[in-house]
């Protein structure tokens, strides 16, 4: 009846009890704050089963921030053990916990906070800036959401039952094989990147018919703002490598539940074939991470440069040029599993190369500032901390595309310190700025701005001393993924580094607070107009936040930065417009039962219950069933409601 | 669903953005995408395709004459498929339910001819779990036994609407569409997994 | 890709031309591996290019590849997963080979 599952999947160690009872608590938590506001049925109406694109993306952020504070922990524990754990003294934590503790926190990171943030972000600005209602699949899209947050829950219940992968977060054969690790922990982790890959993919799909058929009339490619271009080929990226870890990952799960033999050490597998499938995806991923930050500074250094972005062409040409090279590069993730000179010379050289379009985005961001009015706001801080940082970390990535100095610090602390460089100053910078760029345009008021700098200067100061250490301990020989170590010369490097943690979780304290205090001071810095920062492009046209059906009239675009065009056009727009319906989809309930069945299955499946399998796969085909045979998916909007909801935000 | 009824309709840079262009482009690019996860699972084939771990191998195990078979029965199927769907877009309701019936009738024959050869291989102790080889082979048939499933599953859930509709609507013509699509899709799938699984393995 | 407002929608002939088609390169390849006609590398390359050629008219045929009017996003991804395909397919067998010879022993 209960398959694998026992009374052993809840024992744990003190720790982690410590961190499945505070998860419950906090969830239990909230349950109960729900319960005692009556809001149950407005969660149900207006957010968990709605296809707006507005709400989908602040469930993304609200989700991915509590997964960002998850990875944090993660992180911390890390820093704190490596910090102790020298010559004698073994640390606070077991090897098994460290290894799970690990493979969390980089799955966590990337799955569930890079991307989310990302996406989150795309739902809430994409279709505003293309002058569109929606994107093309709103029902897909909602779907897309609750297939992330499924994801996520794998990572989440493995804490209380069961335990997670120690198989790092790329999962490499034969160590994450059944032979190797017979345990659940691989299967959560498998089940967790499975389910929110296909989310990934859906969403892919929506954004691209999105840009490609709901443009607002006059917008042509080449007139689209560099974030809707940026998001554009991030999709492609989507599109066409998340197929390839949907395929690596399937057949590592038929080794792990059927005995296949392909990532086997024996019978004849090959398990190098794992981790050429898993980087030909995991190259183009990190580009999905790093594209959509590009497109966001896009936007933000204009607008505080008080000038148009330099090169607009050669930006979109840099960015298709590198979702071309992200597809040519995979191997340098692994020079050193035994391919020869050739196979080498060649990846090394497409990994340089890849530097260049780069390169070419950052002077031209350089070039909008220069001779443009700067207002350094906090996003503009944001963009300067990626500059410097970002600049660092691709420097670093360029020195390991040599592989022969690759072979010296591949899989060492010199690689971990790369790769957070760029991530944390490309992507987390990156969504900062938009975040707190974006924020007006969706809750009505700005964001506090000196406890924003108090912020970003906590993460620049915590980054550098967290991270430049590792770099250090990189070249004198420190691997990663070290629960202990005997150099004891390391040690106060460590201490350093765990120093830069906590400087770190001030700035996200500081942000915290921001938020709280910007909510308190909401009246001081309320957006009166829907464009406090006399932006450029269509989401400042709307009122702050948008109705929910974003334009009353379809908006018509003769130039690049429309908005700002239309604000200083000497053409008077036609004061007296007649309103008309509004076509808009209805909420529905089947995106969340499908991806809650979804969580059962791979529940089911992961601790053998098969009855548990059988009847939520029927559950999840009965709700598509509903779902197509839904009589009236959609609504009009009256044109007389329109109108009423359009004077009382323009009085 | 028709597109906004405004004078502005022919400015709009792409005037195919009503539900049937998008829905099919969509699914298009679904279609591309598994596209991809196919050529994952055919380039791991043609790297494991000789480990056979000292057992038997392709020559020794396919019969090709039945996967012949096998092969025109799945290209009638989809050849139905596109007659249905044709039949869709003239609104011919009676031929359209005809036509995806015998994809159905088709596809369910040439599923049973899968089993029937996965059964033989097992009985004769040629498991997916014997080598690398075998692990494989299956792998990349059964996963386009698998999409023949979904396929299968697909034309009641949307001939039943058909049936009980006077005459076929925007929606249903849509659908059928992705249906006649996927058919078509899986059987080109099916031309690469004949020629370079069974084909090239004998020979 | 499929116009709703083409065509070639509404006829049954391309249809049956993807099916004589798809049945006339079927029967074809299968003669040639059965009768043994040929061998080795030239096998590998005809029967490949015989696979590769019906898949591109099944994608004409049936699946109107290429006939949509402008702009012809169809045929655009379908270059690019093309693309895409060579650059993986190829590259992880090229990758792969290198490796098994450099490091494999022969099984």
């Amino acid at each position: 009846m209960l398959g694998r599952l026992t009374l052993e999947a809840f024992k744990h160690d003190w720790i982690e009890y410590l961190a499945g009872i505070s998860m419950v608590l906090g969830g239990l938590f909230i349950v109960i704050l729900i319960t005692y506001l009556g809001r149950w049925k407005w969660l149900w109406k207006e957010w968990i089963t709605s296809v707006d694109h507005k709400k989908i993306g602040i469930m993304y952020l609200i989700y991915s921030f509590l997964m960002l504070a998850k990875g944090l922990v993660d992180a911390a524990m890390m820093r704190a053990q490596q910090a102790v754990a020298v010559g004698e003294s073994m640390g606070y934590l077991t090897s098994e916990h460290y290894q799970q503790i690990f493979t969390a926190h980089g799955v966590t990171m990337i799955f569930f906070v890079a991307m989310g943030v990302m996406f989150g972000l795309i739902n809430l600005i994409l279709p505003l800036q293309i002058g569109a209602r929606d994107v093309a699949f709103p029902f897909l899209n909602n779907l897309s959401f609750w297939f992330f947050a499924s994801g996520g829950m794998f990572v989440i219940v493995s804490l209380v039952i069961g335990v997670y992968s120690g198989a790092g977060w790329s999962g490499y054969t034969p160590l994450s094989g059944i032979k190797y690790n017979p345990g659940v922990g691989v299967d959560y982790w498998l089940w967790s990147i499975q389910i929110s890959g296909v989310g990934t993919l859906l969403s892919g799909i929506n954004f691209i018919v999105t840009i490609l058929k709901m443009r607002c009339p006059g917008m042509t490619l080449m007139k689209m703002p560099i974030f809707v271009w940026a998001t554009f080929v991030t999709m492609i990226l989507v599109v066409f490598a998340f197929p390839i870890l949907n395929a690596a990952t399937a057949m590592l799960f038929t080794d792990r539940l059927f005995d296949t033999h392909i990532f086997t050490a024996e019978y004849g597998g090959n398990p190098m074939m794992y981790i050429n499938l898993f980087w030909a995806w995991g190259h183009p991923e990190v580009y999905i991470l790093i594209l959509p930050a590009f497109g966001i500074f896009s936007e933000i250094v204009p607008v505080f440069s008080h000038k148009k972005l330099f090169g607009y062409t050669s930006m979109v040409w840099a960015l298709v040029a590198i979702a071309f090279l992200s597809f040519i590069v995979w191997l340098h993730h692994f020079f050193t599993m035994g391919a020869g000179p050739n196979v080498n010379a060649f990846f090394g050289i497409m990994t340089m190369v890849i530097a260049v379009p780069t390169g070419v985005k950052i002077f031209n961001w350089i070039f909008t500032m220069f001779r443009g009015h700067l207002e350094l706001k906090t996003p503009m801080y944001w963009f300067l901390g990626f500059i410097f940082l970002f600049t660092i970390g691709g420097l670093s990535g360029v020195l390991m595309s040599i592989p022969a100095a690759d072979f010296q610090v591949h899989n060492s602390l010199f690689l971990i310190a790369h790769f957070h460089n760029v991530i944390i100053g490309g992507v987390v910078f990156g969504f900062f700025a938009g975040y707190t760029y974006w924020f007006p345009k969706f809750t009505g008021f700005k964001l506090n701005e000196t406890l924003g700098k108090y912020a970003f200067w906590c993460w620049v100061i915590g980054f550098l001393l967290a991270f430049m250490p590792l770099y250090l301990l990189g070249f004198m020989g420190a691997s990663r993924r070290l629960d202990h170590y005997d150099v004891a010369e390391w040690q106060p490097l460590f201490l350093v580094a765990g120093v830069g943690t906590l400087v770190i979780l001030a700035g996200v304290g500081f942000q915290v607070l921001q938020v709280l205090v910007s909510i308190k001071q909401r009246k001081e810095n309320r957006d009166t107009n829907g464009d406090p920062w006399n932006g450029r492009t269509l989401e400042w046209s709307t009122a702050s936040p948008p109705p929910f059906y974003n334009f009353a009239f379809v908006p018509e675009v003769h130039e690049r930065d429309a908005f700002w065009v239309m604000k200083h056009s000497k053409i008077k727009e036609k004061a007296i417009r007649k309103y008309e319906d509004i076509h808009m989809p209805k909420n529905t309930a089947m995106g969340f039962y499908i991806g809650f069945f979804s969580f059962l299955f791979g529940f089911g499946v992961i601790w053998a219950m098969y009855w548990l399998v059988a009847l939520s796969f029927i559950a999840m085909i009965a709700c598509v069933i509903l779902h197509l045979y839904q009589k009236h998916p959609d609504y009009h909007v009256p044109a007389d409601e329109v109108k009423m909801i359009e004077r009382k935000q323009n009085p | 669903m028709k597109a906004s009824p405004t004078t502005a309709h022919e400015t709009y840079p792409d005037t195919h953005h009503d539900a049937y262009s998008k829905t099919i482009f969509g699914f298009w690019i679904y279609l591309m995408g598994d596209l991809i996860f196919f050529g994952a699972l055919f380039a791991t084939y043609t790297v494991l395709n000789e480990s056979t771990f000292g057992g038997p191998t392709a020559r020794e195990l396919f019969n090709l004459p039945y996967t012949l078979i096998q092969s025109l029965v799945l290209l009638f199927a989809s050849f139905m498929a596109g007659l249905g769907g044709t039949a869709a877009h003239r609104k011919e309701k009676g031929r359209t339910l005809l036509f995806f019936s015998s994809t159905f009738v088709l596809g369910s024959l040439f599923l049973g001819m899968e089993i029937n050869e996965f059964a033989r291989l097992i009985a004769a102790g040629n498991r997916w779990d014997q080598s690398a080889f075998l692990s494989s082979y299956f792998t990349v048939v059964a996963t386009l036994g698998v999409h023949v499933i979904f396929g299968l599953l697909w034309v009641p859930i949307l001939l039943i609407p058909v049936l009980l509709e006077k005459s076929l609507s925007h929606v249903s013509i849509r659908r059928l569409t992705c249906l006649k699509m996927f058919w078509q899709f899986v059987n080109i799938i099916w031309i690469f997994i004949f020629s370079l699984v069974y084909l090239l393995g004998v020979g | 890709m499929i116009d709703a407002h083409h065509g070639w929608n509404h006829s049954y002939k391309p249809q049956f031309l993807g099916l004589t088609v798809g049945v006339i390169m079927t029967f074809a390849a299968y003669r040639i591996v059965m009768y043994h006609h040929l061998a080795g590398f030239t096998l590998i390359a005809t029967i490949f290019i015989l696979a590769l050629i019906q898949a591109l008219l099944q994608f004409v045929f049936f699946l109107h590849l290429g006939l949509e009017s402008k702009p012809q996003w169809g045929m655009l991804t379908f270059l690019f997963t093309a693309l895409v395909l060579i650059i993986i397919v190829g590259g992880s067998l090229w990758i792969m080979n290198n490796m098994n010879y450099n490091l494999m022993p022969p099984m």
